[in-house]
């Protein structure tokens, strides 16, 4: 099909190519708390699985395809946003090991610190045999820290059945069962003991104290970090207004990719534990988080607390990086900020951030932009463009904060930089009443407005005190 | 752009604009399943009493879809949010849904979220946000679990791959508390703190779980379901549903109801009771259409 151009829009496209000049924009420095790659140099091609190793799930010509369509959004953003993300802070009241049959036959013991633990056993191994393998509590003695022996589920409540927990639609591993210590057994050192079982077979010992007063807590420096950067993580054994001191600590980190790496958590002042280690992301892309697993214990006066606790962390190969510059261009009214961005690896790349403008001499947010495309390994670029709607009642000086770039093809952040471009009164001016169609030359960015709203009275103010209430 | 690839592009508008012009658009309603591999969720997830019931509340009553993906994936995996941008996307195609509710329950509140979030991942994702009113997110687990630490710890001990070994599900993985933090302060939207997302995501809140023999609302929704869901309260707050803390429930969006302030006779909704015809539930979410 042929298509007869009308004059009016040949005039367009004319007027596009003379006004599809763009200006350049203050691209911020970023701050130590920001997340980047500071240079070209820094930048590593993503490593590739030997193909004999990995089976290759076959690729879907579609979504093939769909990779390499630049889409871009904006939609309004009235809302304050925290641009400073606090680290996941992981507290445990509970411990985790692993327990042989013949140690089960000769009796188990577990420390608890208070009433009402929750005791879990999960039969591992192969996942047919495992139901096989599976503990019924009833067949289980407890002995109580006085020396009592207690049968046939005395001793127990809440006990429920690998049967009984299949049917339950829960995700527990099959062959896993449980009870609650009961209330009568109190706490202090406990012992379980079974009769017959294979000495071979191992099972997961897993105590619950969800009454304790101690509480182990884990935490990293970041929640994102760059491949070569140091993580550090901090542990500590809190309870009745005290650090405790830990004993007996082993702790390692995992990769996605599954490598591990030992670290030594060393004591520092005031009961906290600090352990380090540079992190090297070199290695063949795996969906997921990297973990830092750990256990230790304490002796409380003539108490034993253990504890087990894990915490999650992300870790980007610089595999592209914001180039540190930004253009301007608008059209229409429309904002559009061009991104230079350098890639060593080809693959899908989206740069996103949310613009803050001028009202009453105060800047404000007024919406979220996002751009995606394929880029081909070397220099290429991204656009954000905020629709002209969001701007309404709003003037320059604008800014872009929360500025990141991400890598679609391997879920990872490789740049998030809190204040990152500020287009100033003087230059917003040039731009503002342009009739520039330059826009149309890139796929139109897709504006998402009118969120809408349920009425007032059907939507309900919960705080946090309410929360509280609801839980008594 | 070469210059015929500019007018085309310009033509396609136009027509698209028409196009939208001269067609009215219709309301429909879809049913998002949560974690787990759905083949027949209708029967199977949500139960038929329940999907017939809400679709009362709207114009053509013809207008719905039941979801059925593999949401063991990660939420971005082809075969959760990549199958359900298909099914929505032909749902809206085949009917010319402009205005779409979205009932999500679980783990399906975070594959919504994803997409909600991430517009630009797939260039399916824009009409399927423009195209939705508001997402209904009942007991959605937008902050995680502690029980989907428990049952990974499980798994870790086996080996440092354990979950290829043990209960292998990447969703369960996902909804570790530190792994959905990590997520929340990247890639997905709503949560405290973080921009707003393009569409509403109303939360029902489920605040506890009934599981006396002696009363018949315990047996709501399956009573063998309800019976797992006290034990799992050892790893919960004292405001839970069984499955999901009350927070992460209310981690993202906006609180729409808890449920004993909407539930016949101030009755809970445990998290299998949340996706069922139970305590004036499936009313409410007719009604609300």
């Amino acid at each position: 099909m042929i298509f007869k151009i009308p004059p009016l829009c040949s005039a367009l496209v004319l007027a596009s190519l003379q006004l599809n000049s763009a200006y350049a924009v203050e691209f911020l420095a970023p701050q130590s708390t920001d997340l980047y790659s500071k240079a070209t140099s820094e930048l590593l091609s993503m490593p590739q699985a030997a193909p004999s190793l990995v089976a290759q799930p076959a690729v879907d010509p579609a979504f093939a395809a769909r990779q390499r369509e630049a889409v871009a959004v904006s939609w309004p953003m009235r809302q304050e946003v925290s641009l400073h993300n606090t680290p996941f802070l992981s507290q445990s009241r509970e411990s985790y090991r692993k327990v042989t049959g013949a140690q089960l036959n000769q009796g188990v013991r577990f420390h608890t610190s208070s009433p009402r633990a929750l005791v879990r056993l999960q039969a591992l191994g192969e996942i047919g045999q495992r139901q096989k393998d599976a503990l019924n509590p009833q067949y289980l003695q407890i002995k109580t820290a006085d020396g009592k022996t207690l049968a046939g589920g005395d001793g127990m409540e809440s006990i429920v059945t690998a049967d009984k927990l299949a049917k339950a639609d829960l995700p527990f591993a099959s062959g896993t069962s449980a009870f609650r210590v009961h209330p009568n057994v109190g706490s202090g050192a406990l012992q379980l003991q079974a009769q017959g079982l294979d000495e071979q077979q191992e099972y997961l010992l897993n105590v619950v104290e969800p009454d304790s007063p101690y509480v182990m807590h884990l935490q990293a420096n970041a929640s994102h970090f760059m491949h070569g950067q140091e993580l550090q993580v901090r542990t500590q054994l809190a309870g009745l207004g005290k650090k405790h001191a830990l004993r007996n600590i082993q702790a390692e980190i995992v990769s996605p990719a599954g490598r591990v790496f030992a670290v030594k958590f060393k004591a520092q002042a005031a009961g906290e534990y600090v352990a380090k280690l540079p992190l090297d992301a070199n290695e063949v892309p795996s969906p997921g988080l990297w973990e830092v697993r750990l256990h230790g214990e304490s002796a409380i006066g003539t108490q034993v607390v253990q504890r087990s606790a894990r915490t999650s962390f992300a870790v980007a190969l610089p595999v592209a990086r914001l180039a540190g510059s930004a253009q301007l261009q608008a059209a229409n009214g429309h904002l559009a900020l061009k991104f230079a961005v350098e890639a060593a690896s080809s693959g899908r790349y989206e740069v996103r951030g949310l613009l803050y403008g001028t009202q009453q001499g105060k800047l404000v947010p007024l919406g979220v932009a996002h751009a995606a495309n394929w880029l081909e390994a070397g220099k290429g670029e991204l656009a954000l463009q905020f629709d002209r709607t969001l701007l309404q009642n709003a003037s320059a000086p604008f800014e872009v904060r929360d500025l990141s770039l991400l890598d679609q093809s391997h879920f990872a952040l490789l740049h998030k930089q809190a204040r990152g471009v500020v287009v100033d009164e003087a230059q917003w001016r040039k731009f503002a009443d342009a009739k520039s169609t330059s826009l149309l030359a890139d796929k139109a960015a897709q504006v998402f407005l009118g969120a809408a709203q349920k009425g007032g009275a059907a939507v309900e103010s919960v705080d946090k005190a309410e929360v509280d209430v609801l839980a008594d | 752009m070469k210059f015929h690839q500019l007018m085309s592009t310009v033509l396609a508008a136009s027509i698209a604009f028409a196009a939208n012009s001269s067609l009215a658009g219709n309301t429909g309603v879809a049913f998002v399943h949560g974690t787990g591999k759905q083949t027949n969720a209708a029967n199977d997830y949500w139960t038929w009493d329940m999907i017939n019931s809400v679709r009362q509340g709207l114009p053509n009553q013809n207008m719905y879809v039941v979801i059925n993906c593999d949401f063991d994936q990660y939420m971005w995996d082809a075969r959760a949010a990549g199958c359900l941008a298909e099914q929505l996307t032909s749902f809206i195609n085949n009917n010319n849904i402009t205005d779409l509710v979205v009932q999500t329950h679980s783990n399906g509140g975070n594959v919504v979220r994803w997409i909600m979030s991430n517009p630009t991942y797939d260039s399916r994702y824009p009409k399927i946000i423009s195209s939705i009113r508001w997402v209904n997110a009942l007991a959605p687990s937008s902050l995680g679990t502690p029980l989907a630490d428990a049952v990974t710890s499980g798994n870790v001990f086996e080996t440092s791959l354990g979950w290829l070994l043990g209960y292998k599900s990447d969703a369960v993985r996902m909804q570790q508390m530190s792994w959905m933090a990590s997520y929340n302060a990247s890639w997905l939207y709503g949560t405290a703190g973080r921009p707003a997302l393009p569409k509403t995501f109303y939360n029902v809140v489920g605040s506890d779980v009934e599981t006396s023999i002696f009363d018949g609302d315990s047996y709501c929704g399956g009573y063998s379901l309800n019976l797992g869901l006290e034990i799992t309260q050892a790893w919960l707050d004292g405001c839970s549903d069984g499955f999901l803390n009350c927070s992460s429930q209310a981690g993202a969006g906006v609180n729409w109801f808890y449920d004993k302030n909407r539930m016949a006779d101030g009755e809970p909704l445990s998290h299998n009771q949340s996706r069922r015809q139970c305590f004036g539930l499936d009313t409410i979410l007719r009604n609300d259409i």
